[in-house]
């Protein structure tokens, strides 16, 4: 996915920076929506205002986490995605109303669609930003990890995340195949040790 | 005795204030749609209530087109951002329009706003004074924050439902400051060649402006803390 695909247009930023402003973090969210809405048939309402919460609230977890050292920057991109998930789950910038949606509740997208439309976006903006800043295409790899299509765990990452938005960044680690940090889940600084992997989430 | 001089139709460029300003005031002090005026124009003779009807009927599509159409092109709203930039910006009237126009966007958009009459000559004339207050100030957010107070100050004239009052009440200073603080982030943030992208763009700093209410009023009471606001339009224009 290249930066036109995600912005719906050329941006003059590298896509780490653009997305750190509001009509640009809009513009890919728009345009992600309304490919998924094309390729699922589910239409999505948005709410401007919750759109701004969700800006606001990810751009202050971003400067407040953003590490230093430049060594950590490619962790950060994975661990910001999350921020950014955990700020739709808090916020809710999507409805699907019940016209739209697909009665196939054992697909994620049929049993979860604004949480698969979260999750679709932020790995989405994840991969491209690898792509930009480190040639790693982690998206269209072959390993898609299997946790992304089961229901099971769609499941406990529904029930989780609306008791702790926390949750949604370890959980978004687990959809991209990455080690999930349970325990300091919504602090960089405490992941340098992946293994830290005593508090793990409810599963069905 | 001497003579009077004989009456003429003056031309658009002679009025005082801007022709859609007369329209505005006409219309929100004197609220009289032609509907409610048909009972009494029914029992005039045919050709006087014919001509009225007309009149008023143009008058009112005159006065709707003036502020439903006009909205500014994306090369007018570069060149009215010189005001922060330019101690001495070459038409301070276009620019007050366009700052006009964006107040009256950021208006629209507040919950159970009552009424403002929004002048473009008023908003001219607070451009004007910002400029004179922050003429040795080169930062654009200290410029952007007194045209902020000046617009606050001004009030932009009266409410329909107090006129002839012009006196505001806080909530209405709340709104007129919202508005105001919505137009100078909009004025100071990266500009588009898109009048598309402009108009999205004035959208998300009312959004803005919207979800970061409470630190602007905090900044303004109970006495306008001018550096503080500055610094809320530099970090939030970044953001845009």
């Amino acid at each position: 996915m290249n930066v036109e695909q995600i912005f719906g247009q050329s941006v003059h930023l590298p896509l780490r920076r653009a997305l750190q402003r509001f009509r640009w973090f809009t513009a890919s969210f728009t345009t992600e929506i309304a490919a998924q809405s094309a390729a699922t048939g589910m239409v999505y309402e948005t709410s401007d205002h919750a759109m701004g919460r969700v800006f606001l609230d990810w751009r202050k977890a971003f400067i407040t986490q953003n590490p230093q050292d430049p060594s950590e920057r490619e962790r950060f991109i994975g661990f910001a995605a999350g921020l950014m998930l955990r700020s739709m789950i808090r916020h809710k910038p999507l409805c699907c109303p019940q016209a739209y949606r697909k009665n196939d509740l054992s697909a994620p997208q049929g049993f979860w669609p604004e949480g698969h439309a979260y999750v679709s976006y932020c790995l989405a903006i994840r991969a491209a930003i690898l792509v930009e800043e480190f040639g790693e295409d982690t998206l269209n790899s072959a390993a898609r990890p299997a946790e992304r299509d089961d229901i099971r765990t769609w499941q406990s990452f529904r029930e989780n995340v609306t008791e702790d938005p926390s949750l949604a960044i370890p959980f978004l680690d687990l959809f991209a195949g990455e080690t999930p940090n349970w325990a300091a889940r919504d602090v960089f600084r405490w992941g340098n040790d992946p293994t830290i992997l005593d508090f793990a989430p409810n599963r069905h | 005795m001497t003579p009077r001089p004989p009456l003429r139709i003056p031309r658009p460029e002679d009025l005082a204030i801007p022709l859609r300003d007369l329209f505005r005031g006409v219309q929100q002090a004197a609220r009289i749609p032609m509907a409610l005026a048909q009972p009494v124009v029914s029992h005039l003779p045919d050709p006087v209530r014919d001509t009225l009807s007309q009149i008023g009927q143009r008058a009112e599509v005159i006065y709707k087109d003036s502020l439903t159409i006009w909205r500014p092109s994306a090369p007018e709203i570069r060149r009215a951002t010189t005001l922060l930039t330019d101690a001495n910006p070459s038409d301070l009237a276009a620019t007050g329009r366009v700052v006009a126009w964006a107040l009256e966007v950021a208006l629209a958009r507040q919950d159970n706003t009552p009424q403002f009459f929004i002048s473009e000559t008023v908003v001219t004339l607070a451009l004007d004074e910002a400029l004179t207050k922050t003429a040795t100030d080169a930062d654009p957010s200290a410029r952007a924050a007194a045209v902020l107070f000046a617009v606050v100050s001004h009030g932009l004239g009266p409410s329909p439902d107090t006129f002839p009052s012009p006196r505001m009440t806080p909530e209405r200073i709340a709104q007129l400051r919202s508005a105001a603080f919505a137009a100078a982030l909009f004025l100071l943030a990266e500009r588009s060649v898109d009048l598309d992208d402009e108009i999205r763009i004035l959208s998300y700093a009312i959004t803005i402006t919207d979800l970061i209410a409470a630190e602007i009023h905090a900044a303004a009471e109970p006495v306008d803390n001018a550096s503080h606001i500055a610094a809320l339009l530099r970090q939030h224009a970044e953001m845009i």
